[in-house]
C-alpha cells in the first residue's frame, strides 16, 4: 500500500499541504514543508465530527420535562420544568445549553431524536465500533471506518493525508481509518514537531532521509508495519510546520480553556488557514455517568455549550460558518430508569446534534416513548438509524453518494439545507 | 493505620513454582509452513532468535546478553525466561501506606461549643490534616509508578514484569477512579503473584480486588439494586469474550457478585452478607445460589475462557493474527494444566510460530516497551523514572491509567502522526541535554555516557560502532545504503579516534556517538520489536 503512495508522490507534492520539493542541495527524496501560504480551496463543505465518549444521557440534554415517565424514572437525576430552556411544550434544553438555544433560535442548531441501530449493543467498545465502522456487512472494506471509506471513495487517487484530521484525541479514531487514507492526528499543535531537528539540522534532515528511504527500498522480507510507520512519519513531518504556523496566527475567541474548547479553536484556525481538510474529528469524554450524574453532566454541558458556541461564533467572524457542519454523536444513550448511585447505566437510543447555518434548524424525528411497555429492556428504542444521518451528511452536505460508503441505501433525514 | 514496607517481597511466588510441570504434548496435526506450535529445534536456533526471545519475553537486552542466551539450547533459554522465580528476588524499596486520604469530616456540634478563636484554629488544623493527607497520597502514587517502571528496567526477572504489564492491560484499572495508591499497589502485587501462575487464581483474586471493585462500581452492586458493570466486563473483557455469553448470564453474574465490596477506609476486601443476594441465579444455564467465587468457577468451565486468554497472550507476545488452530491448541494446553500459565507460555515461546517471519521484528513497540527497552539495550541502570513515565504518557500509555476498562488496543493503534513525534522526541533531550529551548520541557530519561559504555567493546572502526549499536537497538537488519548514512554521520569531517584515545576527547566522542544513537532511534525500524 505504501509503495503505491510513494509511486504517486508527485501528486502528493503538488496537491498536499502546499508542499514543494526543494533544490539539488539536499537529497531529492527529502520532503520539505513550504511555509508559504496554503492552497486555499474555499467553498468546499467541511464536516466536523464531535464524539461524546462514554454514552451520553440524551434525556438530560434534550429533556422531556413534561413527560410523567421521565419524572417517575428520574427521581435523583431529573432536570425540572422550571430549569429547562423550553423548546416546546414537551422538551427543553439543559439549563447550561443557553448558547445552543440561541443557535436554535438563529437557525443554526438541529436535534435528531431517537437515533440508534437494531440489536443495540451495550458495550462501550462494541457500540463505538459500530458507530465508527457503520457497516455490518462482510465486505472487505467493512473493517475501515466510515469516514476513511468516504475519503477512499471521494479522493480516489489522491493520497493526501490532510483530507481528514483528528484533533485532541489520544488515539486515532477507527472512523477515520481508510484503506488508503489514515489521516493526520495531533493532540496539541505546539509539540507537533521533531524536536531533534530544532537543535541539530543535520540530524533533522537525516531523520527524514532514513524514514523516506525505508519506504523506497524493496527489502527481501515484506514488513507491513515498517512501511506503515515510515509512511506515517513522512505524513507527520509534511504537516507539522504548516499546522503550527496556522494555529499560532489566531487569538482566542472566547473558547473555554478545556480540551474540547482548545480542539475546536484549533480546528477553526486550520479552516481559516485554508487547509483542504474536509473532515475534522474532535472529542469530549466523561459521559459514562454511572454515579453522581447530575454534577458531572452539568459540567459537561457547560463545556459543550461554551466550546461549540465559541466555535460557531469564531467561524462566523472568519466568514466560514456557511461551509461547516458539526455533528455530535455518542455510542449509546443511557437507561431510562436511573440506578441507585444517582447515576444511569448503559442504554440504547439517544439524540444526535447538528450545528451550523446550513442545517435545517429544529427538532427532527420523534422522542421514543418512555412508557415501560415501549422500552427495550429498560432502554429507548430507536426511530432513526444513525446511518440515515451519515447518509444525509454524505449526500446532502459532502456531495457524494452514500451507498458505496455505507454498503446499503438508508432513508435520508431532512436536516440539511 | 496499616503500614507495609516492602524491602524484600516475602510472599514467594508459590503458584509460579508449578511452572516445572513438563511441556504438554502438542497435537501433531499441524503441518503448516510456520510449523505451528511444534518446538524449535537446535539447528534453527541462532542469535537473532535469542534476541527475539529477549525482546518479547522481556523488554530487551544487550548484544552480550543475547550471546549468553544463544549459548543455551532453545529449551533451556525458554525455561530460563519462564521459570523466572528461580532467579533471586529483586529488591526495590517502596513504602506504601493505607488508607487513602480521609474526607474532611467536621463535627459541627462539637465545633459550635468552642469559642470563635478556638473554632477557627480547629478548622485550620482539620484542613491542614486533609491537605497533608492528600499530598501524601499524591506523592505515594508517584512513588508507586516509579517503583514499577524501575522494576521493568532493572529486574532480571524480565518475563515477570512483562506479564504484570500484560495483566494490567487485561484487567485494566485506572487510578483516577480508584483514588488509592494502596489499592493500585495491592492489585499490582496480585498480578505479580500470579503472573505466570494460575489464571483461575488470578480471576478469583480479581473479584476480591478492592481496586477493581471500585473501578467497576461493584461496591454499589447490592441485591436491592444490582449494578452490572463488573459482571459484564468480567465476561466481555476478562474471560469469555464478546459473543460467548448472554444478557441473562450477565444478570445472573451481577447477582452473584452482590455484596462483594471493600472497606472504604482500609481498602481491604469486605463481603457484605446483608447486601448479597442469596436467591438462586442462573448463569450459563446452570441454576444455584452462586456467589462471586462460584461465578469464577463457572467461567473457568467454559471452553471460551481458555481460548480467549490463549488468544490474547498470543497476540501480546507473537503477532495479531493467530490461526484458529493455534488458539485451540494453546487453549488445550491451558485447560490440560488447570489454567496454569507457565506450561502454555513455554509451548508458546518455544514454538516455530513464535520465531516465524510473520512474528520476528513485526510488532509495534508499546510506549513502555520502547522506553524501557531503550535503557536495557544499552545497559543503562541510572534511569530518571519521572522522565520515563512522562515519555510513555506523551506516547499514549499512562501506567496505572489505561484509557478505559478495555485497556490499550496495542499494535497500530499506538501509531498516529502525533504519537510518532512523541516517540521520536524521546531522543531529543539526548542531543543537547544542557540547553532547553522554549517549548521543550522533556527531561532526559538518563545521562548516557556512550563512550564509557562502548570503549571496552573492541570496536575498532565507525562501522563496528554502527553495527554494534544497530544490533543493540534494532531487531531487523538495515540495508547497506542506510548503514552507510549512519557511518557517514559518525565519521563526520574527520575519522573517529580509536577507543584507546577516547579518554582525552570524551566530550567530542560522546557528542558524535549520541548523534548516532538519536539517528537510530528516529528510524522506523526502532519502533518495531
Amino acid at each position: 500500500m505504501s509503495r503505491i503512495q510513494i509511486a504517486t508522490r508527485r501528486e502528493f507534492l503538488s496537491h498536499g499541504l502546499g508542499l514543494v520539493g526543494i533544490g539539488a542541495a539536499v537529497p531529492s527524496f527529502l520532503i520539505q514543508t513550504a511555509l508559504a501560504g496554503p492552497q486555499a480551496q474555499s467553498g468546499e463543505p467541511i464536516l466536523v465530527v464531535l464524539q461524546l465518549s462514554g454514552g451520553h444521557d440524551g434525556l438530560s440534554a434534550v429533556v422531556p420535562y413534561g413527560n410523567d415517565d421521565y419524572a417517575r424514572n428520574r427521581k435523583q437525576t431529573r432536570i425540572k420544568a422550571d430549569q429547562v430552556l423550553k423548546i416546546d411544550d414537551e422538551i427543553g434544553l439543559h439549563p447550561n445549553l443557553s448558547g445552543w438555544k440561541d443557535l436554535l433560535d438563529a437557525g443554526s442548531f438541529a436535534v435528531v431524536q431517537g437515533v440508534g441501530y437494531p440489536n443495540a449493543n451495550r458495550s462501550h467498545f462494541k457500540s463505538m465500533d459500530i458507530w465508527h465502522l457503520a457497516d455490518n456487512s462482510e465486505r472487505p472494506s467493512a473493517r475501515y471506518g466510515w469516514i476513511g471509506r468516504y475519503c477512499d471513495h471521494a479522493f480516489e487517487g489522491d493520497p493526501d493525508p490532510e483530507v481528514v484530521m483528528s484533533v485532541g484525541g489520544g488515539e486515532s479514531p477507527r472512523a477515520v481509518q481508510g484503506r488508503k487514507h489514515g489521516g493526520i492526528d495531533f493532540r496539541g499543535a505546539e509539540r507537533y514537531r521533531y524536536m531533534v531537528g530544532d537543535q541539530d539540522a543535520q540530524l533533522g534532515s537525516l531523520y527524514r532521509t532514513l524514514n523516506e528511504s525505508a519506504l523506497k527500498e524493496k527489502p527481501t522480507k515484506k514488513n507491513e508495519n515498517l512501511d506503515f510507520i515510515a509512511q506515517a512519519t513522512v505524513n507527520a513531518n509534511a504537516s507539522s510546520d504548516q499546522i503550527r504556523t496556522l494555529v499560532k496566527r489566531t487569538a482566542n475567541a472566547g473558547y473555554p480553556p478545556t480540551g474540547l474548547g482548545t480542539s475546536l479553536r484549533t480546528v477553526a484556525s486550520l479552516i481559516s488557514g485554508g487547509l483542504k481538510t474536509r473532515v475534522y474529528y474532535v472529542f469530549q469524554g466523561g459521559f459514562d455517568t454511572h454515579r453522581d450524574q447530575r454534577a458531572r453532566h452539568d459540567q459537561l454541558m457547560a463545556d459543550l455549550n461554551g466550546s461549540v458556541t465559541a466555535f460557531q461564533r469564531d467561524l462566523a467572524q472568519q466568514g466560514h460558518a456557511e461551509r461547516v457542519v458539526t455533528m455530535a454523536f455518542s455510542e449509546f444513550g443511557r437507561r431510562v430508569q436511573e440506578n441507585a448511585s444517582q447515576g444511569t447505566d448503559h442504554g440504547k437510543a439517544g439524540p444526535m446534534f447538528l450545528f451550523g447555518p446550513s442545517v435545517k434548524a429544529g427538532v427532527h424525528g420523534q422522542l421514543p416513548s418512555l412508557a415501560a411497555n415501549d422500552l427495550d429492556r429498560g432502554d429507548l428504542k430507536h426511530n432513526v438509524d444513525f446511518r440515515s444521518v451519515y447518509a444525509t451528511l454524505l449526500e446532502k452536505w459532502m456531495g457524494t453518494e452514500s451507498q458505496p460508503i455505507l454498503g446499503e441505501k438508508f432513508p435520508l433525514v431532512d436536516c440539511i439545507g | 493505620m496499616r503500614r507495609t514496607t516492602i524491602q524484600l517481597r516475602q510472599a514467594a511466588i508459590v503458584l509460579a513454582a508449578v511452572a516445572t510441570v513438563g511441556l504438554a504434548v502438542v497435537p501433531s496435526t499441524r503441518s503448516e509452513e510456520t510449523g505451528g506450535l511444534q518446538p524449535l529445534n537446535e539447528q534453527q536456533w541462532n542469535e537473532a532468535k535469542a534476541r527475539h526471545l529477549l525482546f518479547r519475553a522481556g523488554f530487551g537486552n544487550t548484544p552480550e546478553e543475547m550471546a549468553r542466551l544463544h549459548a543455551l539450547d532453545p529449551r533451556q533459554a525458554v525455561d530460563l525466561m519462564v521459570d523466572f522465580h528461580k532467579q533471586p528476588e529483586p529488591k526495590f524499596a517502596l513504602t506504601i501506606e493505607s488508607p487513602r486520604p480521609r474526607k474532611l469530616v467536621i463535627d459541627r456540634a462539637a465545633l459550635a461549643k468552642l469559642k470563635p478563636e478556638e473554632r477557627k484554629k480547629r478548622l485550620q488544623e482539620l484542613r491542614k490534616q486533609q491537605g497533608d493527607s492528600r499530598r501524601n497520597e499524591r506523592e505515594q502514587f508517584v512513588d508507586l509508578r516509579e517503583w514499577w517502571i524501575r522494576r521493568m528496567v532493572e529486574s532480571p526477572r524480565q518475563l515477570e514484569e512483562k506479564l504484570v504489564l500484560f495483566w494490567h492491560g487485561h484487567f485494566a484499572t485506572g487510578y483516577r477512579t480508584v483514588q488509592s495508591s494502596y489499592a493500585m499497589y495491592t492489585q499490582n502485587e496480585l498480578f505479580r503473584k500470579h503472573a505466570a501462575g494460575n489464571f483461575g487464581q488470578m480471576l478469583k483474586g480479581i473479584v476480591h480486588d478492592p481496586a477493581m471493585l471500585r473501578y467497576l462500581d461493584n461496591d454499589k452492586n447490592v441485591k436491592q439494586h444490582p449494578n452490572e458493570n463488573l459482571a459484564r466486563e468480567i465476561m466481555e473483557l476478562f474471560s469469555l469474550g464478546e459473543g460467548n455469553y448472554t444478557e441473562q448470564d450477565i444478570k445472573g453474574a451481577a447477582h452473584a457478585l452482590t455484596g462483594y465490596g471493600f472497606d472504604r477506609r482500609s481498602f481491604e476486601f469486605v463481603f457484605r452478607a446483608n447486601a448479597h443476594d442469596e436467591d438462586e441465579k442462573t448463569i450459563f444455564g446452570r441454576t444455584g445460589n452462586w456467589d462471586g467465587d462460584d461465578l469464577v468457577d463457572l467461567i473457568l468451565e467454559q471452553p471460551a475462557t481458555a481460548r480467549f486468554i490463549a488468544r490474547k497472550l498470543f497476540v501480546f507476545f507473537v503477532h495479531e493474527d493467530p490461526s484458529q488452530q493455534t488458539v485451540e491448541q494453546l487453549a488445550a494446553v491451558l485447560r490440560e494444566n488447570d489454567y496454569e500459565l507457565a506450561p502454555m507460555l513455554k509451548t508458546l515461546f518455544l514454538s516455530q510460530e513464535f520465531f516465524a517471519p510473520a512474528a520476528m521484528g513485526t510488532q509495534i513497540k508499546s510506549p513502555v516497551q520502547l522506553v524501557v527497552g531503550a535503557l536495557r539495550s544499552l545497559n543503562i541502570k541510572e534511569a530518571n523514572c519521572t522522565a520515563l513515565l512522562a515519555a510513555t504518557q506523551e506516547m499514549g500509555q499512562e501506567l496505572l491509567q489505561p484509557p478505559n476498562v478495555k485497556g490499550w488496543d496495542g499494535g497500530r493503534a499506538w501509531i498516529n502522526t502525533n504519537t510518532l513525534f512523541s516517540r521520536h522526541n524521546f531522543a531529543a533531550p539526548l542531543v543537547t541535554p544542557a540547553t532547553k529551548p522554549a517549548g521543550q520541557r522533556i527531561p532526559a530519561a538518563a545521562d548516557v555516557d556512550l563512550a564509557m559504555l562502548l570503549e571496552d567493546k573492541d570496536l575498532q572502526s565507525a562501522a563496528d560502532i554502527v553495527d554494534y549499536l544497530t544490533e543493540a537497538c534494532l531487531v531487523t537488519t538495515i540495508s547497506d545504503a542506510r548503514r552507510q548514512l549512519l557511518i557517514e554521520l559518525l565519521e563526520g569531517d574527520q575519522p573517529l579516534p580509536a577507543p584507546s584515545e577516547w579518554k582525552d576527547q570524551r566530550q567530542m566522542v560522546n557528542a558524535r556517538l549520541v548523534a548516532l544513537l538519536v539517528a537510530i532511534m528516529g528510524m522506523p525500524e526502532y519502533q518495531l520489536t
